[in-house]
């Protein structure tokens, strides 16, 4: 529940809400400001670091869905037949939650990296001149440069090789799709 | 799964319709715009190229696919480890308190 209540509103909204936040005399640096840790404030927005934190941001849901669903299915008294044979706490995760739950890891990477290569509007708004994208690059091509072969170039390749890693996806699902199988590896 | 309600047949057309003119069409209109010269007026002009794909080989547009696929790997890997501890927290959590 708590994890879809961002879907409640536009991402390009949640976005600009962003900027409101990472601004010079925005939420973060008013609040380090007033508090005395920091006497410059930080030139969060229109750099790298803005563009993560906005990516992450935005597709942080799609992670954490998919993992939820592989984890409610998962059952936790594995784990503790894996304590009360002698397993320490990075090998329980090491070699029970890991293996078990890598369909879902599988799923949630690549609904993460996916979207990731192609968002253009996070970088637009949060990025600095010289964070441009791939996306940016074709929305440029198409409605700034007013070049449409080479944006149209541009997104068949992008179109390309998100389908080669839809098909590595799948292949991955073919192989690692039955998590009981994991785990009797 | 054998009978063929004209239901089921009607969904079926209809979505199969949808991918037709929303997704494969647009599509297949954006290759056939890769390989077209360039026009300043009117877009693109007939006339088959594969000019466009060379200019993708340039430095500076290799560079943004380059950084685009290390921002997407780089969101992926803070993604999941800000997620996965999460997600097992919800997950537990959940199976305790509810049913």
């Amino acid at each position: 529940m708590l994890v879809v209540i961002p879907f409640w509103t536009s991402s390009l909204v949640r976005t600009y809400a962003l900027i409101i936040v990472l601004k010079a005399n925005g939420l973060i640096n008013t609040l380090l400001l007033e508090t005395g840790l920091i006497q410059q404030p930080l030139p969060l927005l229109y750099s790298n670091t803005a563009v993560f934190i906005g990516l992450v941001y935005t597709l942080l849901p799609f992670m954490i869905l998919p993992l939820y669903a592989a984890m409610e299915k998962f059952d936790p008294a594995l784990m503790e037949a894996g304590y009360d044979l002698g397993a320490s706490r990075l090998q329980v995760l090491r070699h029970i939650l890991l293996p078990v739950t890598l369909p879902g890891i599988i799923a949630g990477a690549t609904m993460v990296f996916l979207p990731a290569l192609g968002l253009f509007y996070v970088p637009d708004l949060l990025g600095g001149a010289r964070s441009m994208l791939l996306g940016n690059l074709i929305k440029n091509q198409f409605l700034a440069a007013r070049n449409w072969p080479l944006g149209a170039a541009a997104s068949m390749t992008l179109t390309l090789l998100m389908g080669l890693l839809l098909w590595a996806y799948f292949v991955s699902v073919r192989r690692y799709g039955d998590p009981r199988e994991a785990l009797t590896r | 799964m054998t009978d063929r309600s004209p239901f089921k047949t009607a969904v079926v057309a209809v979505v199969a319709f949808w991918i037709l003119v929303f997704v494969l069409l647009p599509n297949l209109l954006v290759l056939a715009a890769s390989v077209l010269a360039r026009d300043e007026v009117r877009f693109i002009r007939p006339g088959f190229t594969l000019a466009h794909y060379r200019a993708l080989m340039s430095t500076e547009i290799l560079g943004i696919f380059v950084r685009s696929i290390a921002y997407a790997a780089g969101t992926t890997a803070i993604c999941l480890a800000v997620g996965y501890p999460f997600a097992f927290l919800l997950a537990r959590s959940s199976a305790r308190s509810c049913c």
